[in-house]
């Protein structure tokens, strides 16, 4: 890979010093910043399945992010497919609050926990049209539940952990969801946090992954109405889970785009000095 | 033979013209049936802390819609709409006049309480006190010869500028209210101090009231009264502002000997309100005469220190700044010590969970070395079925579904003759049944009906009321900014102001709002 021969010294070094520079640097920006926040549950596979209780509603599920600060409120939420890193996409039209049970204060662990049987914490996916009527989130195999013509439909959805429902925040962390087939909207006024029998709630994220879900992760695609690229979006809106922080992802852009301007300095370099030593 | 010709083609023209001239739409020389003038007016509103930041993103939001195509040329006239016949009025897209139209400019004056800017809006009166909005610039309108909406005469003694409609986070008063103008003409009476004589309050969002702890307090009595535990009931915030509950030992297993230092707030304010009358009315039996700033004596809601004044006031809502100040300047300090009231932990407030939730800053604050946060406590809520002993922390999900103990309605105010429900949608008490009916607005769909000012800064009151209130995305045009509708982006700029749309359950049929009229 050496230039050709009869290139000066330093002008052999400083390419591949370069090179060595921007390599290093793509490697540390690829890992997370100290304190971003990280998914650890759910763990498994993504989109996580959501499982259905009785009724054929969804249950809730555990949630767990950590690198917050302790004593920061941490909130949770339910948003359409689109990708985050979108221009135009805004936490309040693409997420709806109404689906965010109250935040969590988070430890000195920096942890932040939605446990399914704290009632006043858990978070609860809904199927179908979002509690504020942003968006609707559809059960796999089609419209199930009550989609509605008025908002746009999407196949996949994703849940926000975040410092902050009101705005894009650098410590949001996303992944996305499945409905599986035939879950349905709890009735009126049960997507709540304030239900009782709170403890009926047993599904956890490692072990519900095949769970009431058959179909679900495969066959799912874009329902019509879904926005211009939005099922490719939604498996990898957030990076995949547990990369979903803003912060990591622009992380790996600025390491990328180092990475090429590196090669492309080293080439143009080589190129350059090649001439010379040929003519 | 010349003649001839000549008549033929001006038949002709006429043939052509005629028809393309009565097909173009009435509002292409402005919209009819709606409160435009074609001239652009600044209208203010004041009044709410906690909606002051909504309000501000609502405004803009329809301060940059479509309207009419303007006069550009430097002239008396630069800026009002272009009135020929057939002029295509399409900056911005398609029916520019569901936006506004006149290009009015609406903005927001600087909160000082909601029941300020109802004052305000009313030309109150209070003894010799008659209001001055600074920062406001129209008048008290002082309509005579109204049909219609609200007929009679307004007056008031008011001469200085008052707001053009009010930001309330409180309900309406029927008695005592910000209502008093003097006119015999109008039965009831003005002067009943009925708020809903002389306003129309129209709910755009919902909230709720956080009962805020601090610091370590909020995670003990999470744990303490949240879910089944109860929460803290009505009757314990009563006696806790009274101090006749004086310890957090009385208040849950485990608080011990700490004091409860209950802090007061500003009695203009809405959330004052809104916190006072759920005291009132849900202890057992009510305490109609409760007041947090002064029911526990002079000495007993802390209030912070005016060190310019030297003098101890009842502070803003909202905020917590101005509490974690003061230690410092009554000449003590923020205290970590469970025996101290200067310790945070053993404070106890009440505000926005919207306002805390999107703006974390004003519930968060460091004072040296010393952090100061507050948090949730639970509040005895209702069950779905019945019942009420469950600890609720406010949320978004639990204010949208009514589940709260203590949500409440955000209102935008207007004067009676400015934006009300139409007199045909009121049932014989004045309620509003219904919005609907509204002009036409193409496709086989109507606009809301909303009743009220023709012209000047009235009708351009009556319009952001009928836009703010506009149900669905075929009611409202898209923003020509962005693309999205405005239904989208009204729900939205709601949402990041932390609250939630106003449940479709509260609704006056056809509208997106409440309407108490």
């Amino acid at each position: 890979m050496a230039p050709g021969s009869g290139r000066p010294a330093l002008a052999r070094l400083l390419p591949a010093a370069f090179t060595a520079f921007v390599v290093l640097f793509a490697a540390l920006a690829g890992v997370a910043p100290a304190g971003a926040a990280q998914l650890e549950q759910p763990t498994g596979a993504s989109p996580y399945q959501v499982t259905l209780d009785g009724g054929s509603h969804p249950r809730p599920f555990a949630v767990v992010v950590s690198g917050f600060a302790p004593g920061q409120q941490v909130f949770i939420e339910q948003c359409d497919a689109i990708n985050p890193s979108t221009p135009t996409w805004d936490p309040t039209i693409d997420c709806d609050s109404g689906s965010s049970p109250a935040p969590v204060v988070v430890g000195s662990d920096g942890r932040a926990t939605f446990a399914p049987d704290d009632a006043n914490h858990r978070f609860t996916p809904f199927v179908g049209v979002s509690p504020q009527s942003e968006f609707s989130c559809l059960a796999a195999g089609g419209p199930v539940g009550n989609p509605s013509a008025a908002v746009p439909s999407y196949a996949s959805c994703q849940v926000r952990v975040s410092s902050n429902n009101a705005t894009i925040t650098s410590d949001q962390v996303m992944f996305p969801i499945a409905l599986p087939a035939g879950a349905t909207p709890p009735p009126v006024g049960g997507a709540t946090s304030t239900t009782t029998g709170a403890t009926s709630s047993t599904a956890s994220g490692g072990s519900s992954t095949s769970a009431s879900a058959s179909g679900a992760s495969t066959t799912l695609r874009p329902a019509a109405g879904d926005r211009t690229s939005v099922g490719s979006a939604s498996g990898s809106a957030a990076g995949g889970r547990g990369h979903g922080s803003s912060a990591h992802s622009i992380a790996w852009l600025i390491g990328a785009i180092v990475v090429v301007a590196g090669a492309g300095g080293y080439l143009w370099a080589w190129r350059r000095k090649r001439p010379t030593t040929t003519s | 033979m010349r003649r001839f010709w000549k008549m033929a083609a001006v038949t002709a023209l006429a043939v052509i013209v005629g028809p393309v001239m009565a097909a173009m739409p009435a509002w292409a020389d402005g919209p009819s049936g709606y409160g435009f003038d074609d001239t652009p007016h600044v209208i203010v509103g004041g009044g709410s802390d906690t909606t002051w930041k909504v309000m501000t993103a609502l405004t803009s939001l329809y301060n940059t819609s479509a309207g009419c195509t303007n006069q550009l040329t430097i002239l008396p006239t630069t800026n009002t709409c272009l009135t020929v016949s057939g002029t295509p009025d399409t900056w911005g897209g398609a029916a520019p006049y569901l936006g506004s139209w006149q290009h009015d400019t609406l903005s927001q004056a600087f909160p000082a309480g909601s029941s300020t800017g109802i004052a305000s809006l009313n030309g109150f009166v209070s003894g010799a006190n008659s209001p001055t909005y600074n920062g406001a610039i129209n008048p008290f309108p002082g309509y005579t010869g109204l049909s219609g909406v609200d007929g009679g005469t307004w007056s008031s003694t008011s001469s200085g500028p008052e707001v053009d409609f009010a930001r309330s986070s409180r309900a309406a008063s029927t008695s005592g209210g910000k209502c008093n103008l003097a006119d015999s003409s109008v039965s009831p009476a003005r002067t009943s101090g009925n708020e809903l004589v002389c306003d129309t309050f129209w709910g755009y969002a919902e909230d709720s009231i956080q009962i805020v702890t601090f610091n370590s307090r909020v995670a003990a009595i999470q744990t303490a009264l949240d879910g089944n535990n109860g929460g803290l009931t009505a009757n314990t915030l009563d006696k806790i502002y009274k101090c006749q509950i004086t310890t957090w030992g009385q208040v849950y297993s485990g608080g011990g000997t700490d004091p409860i230092v209950p802090w007061a707030m500003n009695t203009n304010s809405g959330t004052y309100n809104t916190f006072r009358d759920y005291i009132r009315s849900h202890t057992s039996p009510a305490d109609p005469t409760f007041d947090p700033n002064t029911s526990g004596g002079a000495n007993c809601a802390r209030k912070t220190k005016d060190v310019t004044n030297n003098v101890f006031v009842a502070p803003l809502e909202n905020d917590i700044k101005p509490l974690a100040a003061d230690p410092a300047n009554i000449g003590s300090a923020l205290s970590s010590s469970p025996a101290s009231v200067d310790n945070p932990a053993n404070w106890i407030w009440w505000g926005s969970f919207g306002v805390f939730s999107a703006f974390p800053y004003t519930a968060s604050t460091t004072v040296g070395a010393f952090a100061v946060n507050g948090g949730a406590a639970p509040l005895d809520s209702p069950l779905i079925g019945g019942g009420s002993d469950f600890g609720a922390e406010p949320s978004s999900s639990n204010t949208l579904a009514a589940t709260y103990g203590l949500v409440r309605t955000l209102y935008h105010v207007t004067r009676k003759p400015d934006a009300d429900c139409a007199s045909a949608n009121k049932s014989a008490s004045g309620a509003c049944n219904t919005v609907v009916g509204g002009p036409s607005i193409g496709g086989g769909n109507n606009d809301i009906n909303v009743a009220g000012g023709t012209s000047g800064v009235s009708g351009g009151v009556r319009e952001f009321t009928r836009w703010l209130c506009r149900i669905g995305t075929v009611q409202h045009a898209n923003d020509p900014f962005t693309g999205r509708n405005y239904f989208q982006e009204i729900k939205g700029a709601i949402n990041g102001a932390g609250f939630t749309i106003s449940p479709a359950s509260l609704h006056t049929p056809g509208s997106f709002c409440q309407v108490v009229s």
